[in-house]
């Protein structure tokens, strides 16, 4: 238990309203997206201020108690679960949009900013920020930046660390740095892009200097209805081969279609194998002949139906459907869970394939939706948490699928971070020696281990299980 | 261990045929300072092996590839061996529809490419010199070209890599497959680390289509300053360049004969895209004449824009060369440019400047034989783009300088932390001591 001096402390660098210590108030921060663990913290603290989180962080250092930062809590891992960490420093009140400078064609953004304001404060000018995440109404760039957030754009134009040019860090110790920022090609290690997707094992990012980007001058929308998933795979590698990198590229198989259908009515046929959703963009005259070659690709591989989106409502319609999908979901069952691997694009029908079977096996019903353009699938297990043998073949199936995204050459993780979830399949992908490195690079930031401890890196020599009886899950 | 043990126990490891010596060794010279011996080894684990025996008998060691990027840099504290990666040169996959390469790093930029050819792909990295740049090189000094602006740096597109670390160990970090996000990200810790981590062995790139066609646009009515608000204006609207590079008069004279400052426009994509940049470019320039090179033509210009930067195309005033590259923000290139031409003129130095608008870089190559004169002239750039907020790297500095202008500054953020990184990854200074920024 954290000492009652502690909390008055932390009441006074940061104000009464920002101390959050009650037990029943606390129990919003138990956990993040990812709800199979839980954790509550022992105080919540939000500052307001970089030097706010300095004066938390050095009473912190001094009284050698761990912290774990937190932005929205909307992440898929655990990456703000409070393991091992009695203070959580939440970045929420930290949401100023500082500086925009479209001559340049920056911004600098504090860490509690939310994803969608940035692009919603550039957009009349003609402006966006790339990175969208499906949670990008309520993420925010600081959380964005701890997990190098992706989203259904980033096929095209590159994931967070691509547009992160600098950030504002307050090191495990108290002191305050800027790694990277406006200027490009600051001299030196680059550590603005080891932070950048490292989950918070270096400090609490406070600032991000990001890059903006153009709106494209035109867009146009395409979606395909298949009968099978198959034939949708095959004409992304068909897309992909001929040379066009649309700037998304995303199916949902006919289980999350009908979950969609019913929460969204956008209009998708229940009976449908797949759809596939084509986003193409870029200067106006280029695009007509791509928009032909799309659809030609489409009908060659048996589409039943391929159409533009007419207008930019019909176009949002269709992308809120897709970054809701996960939330739809929530009719077909009371729970579910998602990973999150990656296999190279070419062995997507492979890897569904083989998700098809360990559903089979495991009894469960698993649904994808995901980012074919880059082979990161987001297979959907469903399951009801009240069911002790249901929740144990839902791990089990997940750790299964991994191994199989690894098998085929892939990764466990394409954008939803390891986070608490995924640190016991570390070892699929990498040797002790590898590990090790890391390890080494957490010390040279965090000496004590007291910055978001208990994340990705598998503490050597302890075998961690998939059911994690250790912690509490939530059953 | 006498000399002649050392390079008896070289030659176990690697074959007689794989240590180089005498005069062969020269060319690895880094100013006056050459190796004992290079060493080609032809596999990972051979290459481990030398490493390895290197950190137990306290050798200071120097990754080469073909040896472009000896200059750069700080000169070596130590430099006992030079470890070549060129007989590691193998293309390990190329999957077309996957859109990766994982190539071994004694591999050309060229060869990479010439082996993506077939697919109408490339690893759209352009820095100078690609026939003679290796993927080893191009990581550990973040070499880059005009295409930045369009295709992003290698760290933009390198998603794993292997490395040996300076007790030998291989290391492994990223993956093969375009998204990732699983353990920290060394590839961006190894991209411009110079060498002073490990040695790149291996790399996997993301690739991308060769663009159908590429055209080239040149504005040449005006000086450099007003070239950098009409590249500023490319990117503002309209246009979706490859590059956007400005010269002023005496690195255009590289190009051009009749020496005028210019802005290249280098755009791809199908005929109707080329011809509606043509078009808004010629808006955006209002009177002036908007020369247009495609094909062959427009490949010409490109060259010859990616290797300004290793010419020495500067006006030939005798003397030796000396270069540097400049980060500011795209905002302050013309007010860097007109106090470079001012105090150039104050000085009697004329140098030749080559802008990358984009991304607020510029490079400047001036030629003098007054040594005092070039110091004082470094220095006052140097402190003269500090006061900007920006960057200064010398990159083009003769042996007798380099004792006297520090490649890097000094005053970099978190520098700390860099100390603390190298002293951590390599305690025993194995690997390039004091070739890089604040001493390491």
């Amino acid at each position: 238990m954290l000492a009652a001096r502690i909390i008055q402390a932390l009441r006074a660098i940061a104000g009464e309203d920002a101390v959050i210590a009650r037990p029943t108030e606390l129990k919003v921060y138990e956990c993040d997206g990812y709800t199979l663990e839980k954790s509550a913290p022992e105080v919540v603290v939000l500052p307001r201020s970089t030097e706010q989180v300095a004066a938390i962080v050095r009473l912190l250092q001094r009284e050698r108690i761990a912290f774990v930062p937190r932005g929205a809590g909307t992440g898929l891992s655990g990456g703000c679960l409070p393991v091992e960490a009695p203070v959580m420093i939440g970045t929420s009140r930290m949401n100023r949009i500082l500086e925009i400078d479209y001559l340049n064609r920056r911004v600098v953004v504090e860490a509690g900013v939310v994803n969608l304001w940035v692009s919603n404060a550039v957009q009349e000018r003609g402006f966006c920020y790339a990175p969208d995440p499906s949670s990008q109404q309520a993420c925010t760039i600081g959380g964005n930046v701890a997990e190098n957030s992706g989203g259904p754009h980033t096929l095209k134009y590159g994931v967070t660390t691509n547009h992160v040019l600098g950030v504002q860090l307050v090191l495990p110790d108290g002191e305050i740095v800027q790694l990277g920022g406006a200027v490009e090609d600051v001299p030196g290690y680059d550590l603005t892009g080891l932070v950048v997707g490292a989950e918070g094992p270096f400090g609490i990012v406070t600032q991000a200097t990001l890059r903006l980007v153009r709106q494209p001058e035109a867009w146009k929308t395409l979606l395909g209805i298949f009968e099978s998933v198959d034939d949708a795979t095959a004409t992304v590698s068909d897309i992909i081969g001929a040379g066009i990198i649309p700037a998304a590229l995303e199916m949902m198989d006919q289980l999350i279609v009908q979950a969609v259908e019913a929460a969204f009515h956008f209009g998708f046929p229940t009976d449908a194998g797949a759809v596939l959703i084509v986003e193409l963009d870029g200067l106006a005259a280029g695009l007509p002949p791509q928009v032909e070659r799309v659809m030609q690709i489409c009908r060659a591989n048996r589409a039943r139906t391929v159409q533009v989106a007419k207008d930019e409502a019909e176009r949002a319609a269709l992308w809120k459907s897709r970054k809701r999908a996960f939330g739809a979901v929530g009719r077909l069952a009371p729970n579910y869970c998602t990973q999150d691997g990656v296999v190279p694009r070419t062995k997507v029908p492979e890897i569904l394939r083989r998700i098809t079977a360990i559903g089979q096996r495991y009894r469960l019903r698993i649904g994808n939706v995901f980012h074919a353009g880059d082979g990161n699938i987001h297979p959907i297990l469903l399951f009801d948490e009240r069911d002790a043998d249901e929740v144990r073949r839902v791990l089990a199936a997940g750790a299964e699928i991994l191994e199989a995204c690894v098998a085929l050459g892939g990764s466990i993780t394409g954008e939803h971070g390891i986070g608490v979830e995924k640190i016991a399949q570390m070892p699929l992908i990498f040797s002790p020696d590898d590990l090790l490195v890391m390890s080494q690079l957490r010390r040279v930031f965090d000496p004590e281990g007291r910055c978001n401890p208990g994340k990705v890196l598998p503490t050597p020599g302890v075998c961690v299980e998939t059911t994690r009886p250790h912690r509490q899950a939530a059953l | 261990m006498d000399p002649q043990s050392m390079l008896a126990g070289w030659r176990d490891l690697v074959g007689p045929d794989a240590v180089a010596l005498g005069d062969a060794v020269r060319s690895y010279s880094i100013a006056d300072r050459a190796p004992q011996c290079v060493l080609f080894p032809s596999t990972v684990e051979q290459l481990s092996q030398c490493v390895a025996v290197g950190d137990k008998t306290e050798t200071a060691m120097v990754a080469v590839g073909n040896g472009t990027q000896l200059d750069l840099g700080n000169l070596p504290q130590r430099y006992d061996v030079a470890l070549s990666t060129r007989r590691l040169r193998r293309i390990l996959a190329h999957e077309a529809a996957d859109m990766t390469v994982t190539v071994e790093a004694g591999a050309t930029l060229a060869e990479v490419n010439a082996a993506l050819e077939s697919a109408r792909q490339h690893l759209p990295l352009d820095p100078p010199h690609p026939e003679r740049t290796t993927i080893g090189a191009l990581i550990a000094t973040d070499a880059s070209g005009p295409l930045r602006l369009s295709q992003g740096k290698v760290r933009d597109l390198l998603i794993g890599i292997k490395v040996v670390r300076p007790d030998g160990t291989v290391v492994r970090g990223g993956g093969r497959v375009v998204k990732n996000v699983a353990g920290y990200d060394l590839m961006k810790l190894f991209t411009g680390s110079f060498g002073t981590l490990g040695v790149v062995v291996e790399a996997t790139f993301k690739v991308r289509p060769v663009p159908e066609a590429e055209a080239v646009f040149i504005a040449r009515g005006r000086d450099a300053a007003a070239g950098i608000d009409l590249g500023l204006n490319v990117l503002g609207g309209g246009l979706s360049p490859l590059y956007v590079e400005v010269l002023n008069e005496h690195a255009a004279a590289g190009i051009h004969a009749d020496g005028a400052a210019a802005v290249f426009v280098g755009c791809g994509g199908g005929p109707a895209e080329l011809d509606m940049q043509h078009a808004r470019l010629r808006d955006l320039a209002g009177a002036e004449p908007i020369e247009r090179a495609d094909g062959a033509a427009a490949q010409r210009y490109h060259e010859q824009l990616r290797d300004f930067v290793q010419s020495d195309t500067c006006p030939d005033t005798g003397g030796t060369v000396c270069g540097c590259k400049v980060s500011v923000l795209p905002s302050q290139l013309a007010e860097f440019v007109g106090q470079v031409h001012a105090e150039g003129e104050r000085r009697l130095l004329s140098c030749a400047l080559q802008c990358r608008i984009g991304s607020g870089v510029a490079l400047l190559r001036w030629r003098s034989g007054d040594n005092d004169g070039l110091i004082r002239f470094a220095t006052w750039l140097r402190q003269t783009v500090r006061r900007m907020g920006g960057w200064t790297v010398f990159d083009w500095l003769p042996a007798h300088l380099k004792s006297q202008i520090d490649t890097w500054d000094s005053d970099v953020p978190a520098l700390h932390l860099m100390r603390g990184i190298k002293a951590t990854l390599d305690p025993g200074k194995r690997f390039s001591p004091g070739r890089f920024i604040g001493g390491i």
